[in-house]
């Protein structure tokens, strides 16, 4: 009998996990729409509303999550109760009379205070999501890290400096190494396929960049290599290679302002 | 595969076209059929002004292996040129294209590169035994030899 009703939760546990993947699908959408926004007119007020809908989806992902959670914890009580059960059954009359004083005495008690907790948590959810979100818990979700990364792209696509957090946030390690990776991105180069960078990666040993492909022929015979820039002495194996997703977006930004200046005629030079 | 060489000798291509130094050229080679065979490359290479080797276009031949830019594009003089450094089938010892190759180095650059060799024999890696004689020997024979082949390599009109 327990087990039936364990399988239900499974099911209801697992469309919350479908519901967090829409939401975050959604912000994915929403991201994509403002990075598309933000090449036309960052300063749009619709920009504004994308925030507003990015934000409210982490408000619907905090019930989720609250409710993942209410689901799991239950999940786990009837769990602990089915192996108890189970345990009653296969014991002998002695065991049956020591598990029922202790389910009576503790674990049950426990438990049922365990159930109260959550019941009560499942009212104050559901009221919630009743209600509509104030404008103190919008401001309050502009601090998650999410929502700041959402900002820091949108600002990259028309910003070489690094993003400056209007809320007065944190300096730390990671804005000093964006101030050298921004000095560099002039030079979208790569310096092996002498093409614009596709898929850069850089090397954690010498912090020079490749083309992701064009590097990786080089470990084709060998587990490392010399690094190919010229006056660099430094070598790296394939794993020292990382992904660089500042590059990425710097290579994009760099082509649609040379798109832009292209389509523009007066800025038409030597195009032969 | 020979995708990255492909796309990177188009790229030097390009770039050489683009912007180049002056007197030199480099192309790729036209094949028999007339469509040009990117793998091996005919560039010219003058003597620098105020040298002995002043007045010359030298013929360079640059073989690209399928591993390139991985691997150096073996360069040639044409057999039996005189150099310290050219061995005698003109395969040209220099490090910038042999142990201290780097992928990123480029058409340009190995042009320069042995522009400047030609007046800047390096005596510590001698491929070539009687021009270094020659040259470490007796410099007024070496240099009349040097001018002497100059007028052999005559700019062509292209």
């Amino acid at each position: 009998m327990g087990e039936v009703y364990t399988a239900d939760l499974d099911q209801l546990i697992r469309n919350y996990d479908k519901l967090a993947q829409l939401s975050q699908n959604q912000r994915y959408n929403i991201l994509q729409s403002a990075l598309s926004l933000a090449e036309f007119d960052e300063t749009s007020d619709m920009m504004a509303q994308l925030d507003t809908s990015f934000l409210e989806t982490l408000y619907i992902d905090s019930f989720i999550t609250a409710y993942k959670a209410d689901l799991q914890s239950l999940r786990q009580y009837i769990e602990s109760r089915n192996a108890a059960i189970n345990k009653i059954v296969i014991t002998n009359t002695i065991s049956i009379y020591f598990y029922s004083r202790s389910l009576k005495r503790g674990q049950a008690q426990q438990a049922a205070v365990a159930q109260m907790r959550d019941f009560q948590e499942f009212i104050t959810h559901s009221e919630m999501i009743k209600s509509k979100i104030t404008p103190q818990q919008l401001a309050n979700l502009r601090k998650n890290r999410e929502f700041k990364e959402l900002k820091h792209q949108i600002w990259k696509v028309n910003h070489d400096e690094p993003y400056q957090d209007q809320e007065g946030g944190d300096q730390n390690g990671d804005d000093e190494e964006d101030i050298v990776l921004s000095s560099q991105s002039v030079n979208i180069i790569c310096p092996l396929t002498k093409k614009p960078f596709e898929h850069p990666v850089k090397s954690s040993v010498c912090g020079h960049m490749f083309s992701r492909d064009a590097i990786y022929s080089m470990f084709r015979n060998n587990a490392q290599t010399q690094c190919p820039q010229i006056g660099c002495s430094k070598a790296f194996s394939k794993s020292q290679l990382e992904r660089s997703v500042d590059m990425e977006s710097t290579v994009k930004r760099e082509l649609r302002k040379r798109s832009r200046s292209q389509k523009d005629p007066d800025n038409i030079t030597d195009l032969s | 595969m020979s995708d990255l060489a492909l796309s990177r000798l188009a790229e030097e291509r390009k770039s050489w076209r683009k912007d180049h130094p002056i007197g030199f050229f480099a192309r790729p080679q036209a094949g028999a059929d007339g469509v040009a065979n990117m793998m091996i490359w005919d560039c010219g290479i003058p003597g620098k002004d105020g040298t002995p080797w002043e007045g010359g276009l030298y013929p360079l031949t640059l073989k690209f292996p399928k591993e390139y830019p991985v691997k150096a594009p073996l360069c040639l003089l044409p057999p039996g040129f005189f150099h310290v450094n050219v061995f005698d089938n003109g395969q040209i010892c220099l490090s910038i294209i042999g142990d201290g190759w780097k992928p990123t180095i480029s058409i340009k650059q190995i042009c320069l590169g042995v522009q400047d060799l030609l007046d800047n024999p390096n005596p510590n890696s001698p491929a070539n035994s009687s021009a270094y004689d020659s040259f470490k020997k007796n410099k007024a024979a070496y240099t009349e030899k040097v001018k002497q082949q100059a007028k052999k390599f005559p700019p062509q009109e292209s």
